[in-house]
């Protein structure tokens, strides 16, 4: 039987209002259950916690009643029971090596195709490749259509934030990897690019206004695609971007993107590395360590934390 | 007295890119892809360098105050134990 009080460390997915209701929902990322703010003195005590801990990101110790479907208390956590939650985000085990890079000489037509220039070892734990472009074609369309920005419930929820390209890219990433691994059944590794020292990744954000958009880093899905050249069969490394292309594009398209030097005249790209599908973001500034989210929690809180901004405004 | 915390964010610091002559300082963070700056012009610029040096160097997580939700603009640091 389910108790009426239950305690634990949980992250704030989002707290709504229904329009003309008086009832105030709120949704943790750890729990199906929608709960509802208790009436009395500890509404507003409550309420403040979780939107401070909502906009930090921070977790909180929630005390609840399952059965009448309310939060009973909120607490901050120790430094303790932070750093505890904290671990349980665990680092991905064994990462491929980052690789530096001088894109300007990378050679299109060899630089994509895998197993004979690209020889990643994560691309020997799955061989569910796509069969051809027009179904990377279509899994590019169906992630693009979950889009914050179009009208209409996403078919996937919560939507992805592609219009809001000033971050968020790991969350956007993490989220289309679920949709290419679960919905479609195929392999989706992640790309990572990072920009150390004095370089910086420079776009233009042309499919949402025009303007000049800098990151550290920068990461998407990236699929493997059968081709057929005349009648030899070779598979090539695309990435799944909508927040930057309107299809997919080439491994050393994405990459060239990130040095638009009308944007920065830093704009470099210093390394890359790909990774499991898994890896979420970098677990340190030098990009040789990934952090992951098994749970999706903290993709689910930045989706919803992006879902209504815009990148050139 | 209510707790102004509009435009906090909780993050690690990645790197502190420090630049000669520039009016500002950047600053990654490791939960975001985006470079956040630090200006030099700040009443408490060398205070707050400390900290974020002091952050990356331990690899705690620090509270940080922006000047405006999603901004990028660091406006205030302090240890994210401290509540």
């Amino acid at each position: 039987m389910r108790s009426s009080r239950e305690g634990a460390l949980l992250t704030v997915a989002a707290i709504r209002r229904g329009k003309g209701k008086r009832v105030t929902e709120v949704l943790f990322n750890e729990r199906q259950q929608i709960f509802r703010l208790p009436s009395g003195k500890a509404r507003s005590l409550i309420s403040n916690r979780l939107r401070a801990a909502s906009r930090t990101k921070s977790p909180v110790k929630a005390l609840l009643n399952p059965l009448q479907g309310t939060v009973r208390q909120i607490a901050v956590p120790s430094e303790a029971e932070r750093m505890e939650f904290r671990a349980t985000r665990t680092i991905l085990e064994r990462p491929a090596k980052s690789i530096r890079i001088n894109v300007d000489e990378l050679d299109p037509t060899r630089f994509n195709i895998v197993g004979r220039y690209l020889k990643w070892p994560i691309f020997r734990l799955c061989k569910r490749v796509m069969p051809d472009y027009g179904t990377a074609k279509d899994v590019f369309d169906f992630c693009a259509a979950q889009s914050c920005a179009l009208p209409g419930p996403p078919t996937v929820s919560p939507c992805i934030p592609f219009q809001y390209v000033i971050d968020g890219c790991y969350a956007r990433a993490h989220q289309m990897r679920k949709i290419i691994e679960n919905r479609f059944g195929y392999c989706c590794e992640k790309v990572f690019s990072f920009a150390l020292g004095d370089d910086r990744l420079a776009v233009r954000a042309d499919k949402w206004g025009g303007c000049c958009v800098t990151w550290w880093y920068h990461v998407a899905p990236l699929v493997r695609v059968r081709i057929k050249i005349l009648s030899v069969s070779v598979e090539v490394a695309m990435v799944i971007d909508p927040g930057m292309f309107n299809k997919p594009v080439l491994l050393t398209t994405w990459l060239m993107a990130q040095e638009n030097a009308s944007c920065s005249p830093d704009a470099r790209v210093t390394m890359y590395s790909i990774q499991a599908g898994s890896a979420y973001g970098p677990a340190n500034g030098s990009g040789t360590a990934f952090t992951t989210d098994p749970t999706y929690t903290d993709t689910n809180a930045t989706l919803i934390q992006y879902s209504g901004l815009t990148t050139c405004s | 007295m209510a707790e102004n915390v509009t435009f906090q964010k909780e993050m690690t610091v990645a790197s502190v890119r420090e630049r000669e002559g520039a009016p500002l300082v950047e600053i990654t963070f490791l939960e975001s892809a985006r470079f956040y700056k630090l200006k030099k012009s700040h009443p408490e610029f060398e205070r707050l360098l400390n900290q974020l040096r002091l952050g990356m160097s331990r690899k705690t997580p620090l509270i940080l105050e922006l000047n405006m939700m999603h901004g990028d603009e660091i406006l205030d640091v302090r240890p994210a134990s401290r509540q």
